[in-house]
């Protein structure tokens, strides 16, 4: 899959990334190379191995992966939104609106 | 030309499990912002969710009771997209291998059972709050709803009228209250809807361009967004214009919607499986327990109190409409010879009563026995039916018992003939008409003159002794 200019402007959109000329042009290598790689793989014949999604993990690892139903003490709000010294009670971000 | 809707629902309801679905947080609604918040649910680097066991059991109950079937092998993915409301920049949910699938529930339109069949139930955590500041530049967010899970619940387009997505979706807040998996509070956000609509010429099999109402959250939204959505379209299309695919958000107060201004490429979620999550694996041992731990279902407590107690469909289709109602009524009907009765005060005064003080069941200040009681006073001939009234109000005022209440404030009925017999001589001598008009043929002042006694003995009166003493005082 050959990336181009639109992708790289594209995927910058959805990302809500600004990306300048210069950086857009940079995207298309970089990307492109990290693409290339599948390419590289895609050579390899796997047509007698399974499709594997996921790493393997058997019934009694996937049952050990859940957590119980638990409430443990939330972080210090203080220290989650680094408001030592002004008292912020909300998180703050430049304004959106829909 | 006639035309009708095609109506979907997509519902999310707040599981009820204490913590948070990938952290040990409080899910607690309310307190003071950003206190019910950890790394992981707040979307710093480096941290990991670990999937709440609870979350699954609900969601699989919830699935189970709407006659989903349950996958047995199933997954998390990552939906991207960038919104403050969303700290990690993606929500965990489901795409591909839902939870539960296939399902239906069945609701009652005007003159049948209607099935609307569920696609899918998924899993997938809450995202947070904004608020916009009024005088700066910024928006402010409270992350405590964020990671509270959610199940979503995915109709298929088999409704047709505002009404019946009102059913369907008093149907699911019954079921998923009664199988305690969610409280259901749509004013505190723990029940939404999303309503997708499409209208075709009557008859059609294909189907319309749909637009997407977002933001209801009560029933009565719901309702009013739905008819005035159909309304809309059917104007567009018969005045040769076409509807657009797009998204609208419902104004209640205006009574209106109006399109949400579309975000670019917005619905290109990039979904992939969720790395840090291994896949579920969902044995038939749990499946079969949770089974065996659900409760009587609406619909099935309904077809009981029809069988058993012998209440019209009607009766026992509202006492069902949600879980505090039918435990109240149950409760009381057990200790009650007469179910009738209970029903009725249930349905009439007890939730008129609750409607004017605006209450909650849980508000009622007495247990169910003192309306037990209530209704024995009433069918041993204490007090009347009138005053039996009174006592309600009373017993909500203050929550005593009944007895204690008649005791108190000397409501017994009067049933003593000579007393009776006095009074009725002096509301008739107060008016004099009355006698000659009954003599001339008019029957009907005998209901003017029983409710005159009645008013002079505030309504204590023994309704049948007196009706006898009147009509022999008359005919003398």
């Amino acid at each position: 899959m050959a990336i181009t200019k639109e992708i790289i402007d594209y995927i910058a959109k959805l990302a809500m990334l600004q990306l300048s000329n210069e950086e857009q042009d940079n995207m298309v290598i970089e990307i492109g190379q990290v693409i290339s790689y599948f390419d590289k793989l895609k050579e390899l014949d796997t047509s007698d191995v399974d499709a594997m999604e996921f790493f393997f993990m058997d019934e009694d690892e996937v049952e050990s992966s859940l957590r119980d139903d638990i409430v443990k003490e939330s972080y210090p709000r203080k220290q989650l939104l680094h408001s030592e010294e002004n008292d912020l009670e909300y998180f703050r971000v430049p304004k959106v609106v829909e | 030309m006639n035309y009708e809707a095609v109506i979907g629902l997509e519902v999310h309801a707040e599981l009820s499990t204490k913590s948070k679905i990938y952290c040990s947080c409080t899910t607690e609604f309310g307190g003071e912002p950003n206190t019910h918040c950890c790394p992981v649910c707040t979307g710093m680097p480096g941290t990991l969710p670990a999937l709440n066991r609870k979350t699954v059991e609900y969601a699989i109950k919830a699935g189970l009771a709407t006659n989903c079937t349950i996958s047995p092998f199933t997954k998390q993915d990552r939906k991207n997209y960038f919104y403050p409301d969303l700290p990690k920049g993606y929500q965990i949910s489901q795409y591909d291998l839902p939870l539960c699938k296939d399902g239906f529930v069945e609701i009652e339109t005007e003159n049948e059972k209607k099935r609307i069949r569920i696609n899918r139930i998924h899993i997938e955590e809450d995202a947070g709050k904004l608020l916009h500041g009024e005088e700066d530049n910024n928006s402010y967010i409270d992350y405590n709803r964020t990671g509270v899970p959610l199940i979503e619940i995915v109709s298929e387009p088999d409704i047709s009228s505002a009404r019946e997505a009102k059913s369907y979706l008093e149907k699911l807040k019954a079921i998923l209250q009664f199988i305690n998996v969610s409280d259901c509070k749509m004013e505190e956000g723990s029940l939404r809807a999303d309503v997708n609509i499409s209208v075709r010429p009557k008859g059609s099999n294909h189907l319309g361009e749909r637009t997407e109402m977002k933001n209801l959250n009560s029933f009565r939204s719901v309702y009013r967004a739905i008819e005035s959505e159909i309304a809309r379209q059917i104007h567009v299309i018969k005045s040769g214009g076409k509807i657009n695919q797009e998204t609208r958000r419902w104004d209640e107060n205006k009574g209106e919607s109006y399109p949400m201004r579309s975000k670019e490429d917005a619905q290109d979620y990039r979904y992939f499986p969720e790395p840090d999550l291994p896949p579920l694996i969902i044995k038939n041992e749990l499946v079969e327990r949770l089974k065996k731990e659900l409760p009587e279902l609406p619909d099935a407590r309904k077809q009981r109190y029809v069988s058993e107690y012998g209440l019209p469909e009607y009766d026992a289709q509202v006492l069902t409409s949600s879980k505090e109602l039918s435990d109240f009524f149950e409760e009381t009907a057990k200790q009650s010879t007469n179910v009738k009765a209970v029903s009725n005060w249930i349905m009439g005064d007890m939730l008129r009563i609750l409607n004017e003080r605006n209450l909650e069941i849980v508000d009622i200040p007495f247990p169910p026995s003192y309306l037990v009681r209530l209704i024995t006073l009433i069918d041993k001939g204490v007090i009347n039916g009138s005053t039996a009234k009174n006592v309600f109000d009373l017993m909500f005022d203050t929550g005593k018992d009944p007895d204690n209440i008649v005791k108190e404030h000397g409501l017994e009925m009067l049933k003593d003939q000579s007393f009776l017999l006095e009074v009725i001589e002096k509301v008739i001598r107060d008016n004099p008409n009355s006698l000659d008009d009954y003599k001339k043929g008019q029957k009907k002042v005998i209901g003017f003159l029983v409710g005159q006694a009645m008013k002079a003995t505030k309504g204590k009166a023994d309704p049948q002794i007196l009706n006898q003493i009147l009509i022999k005082r008359l005919e003398d």
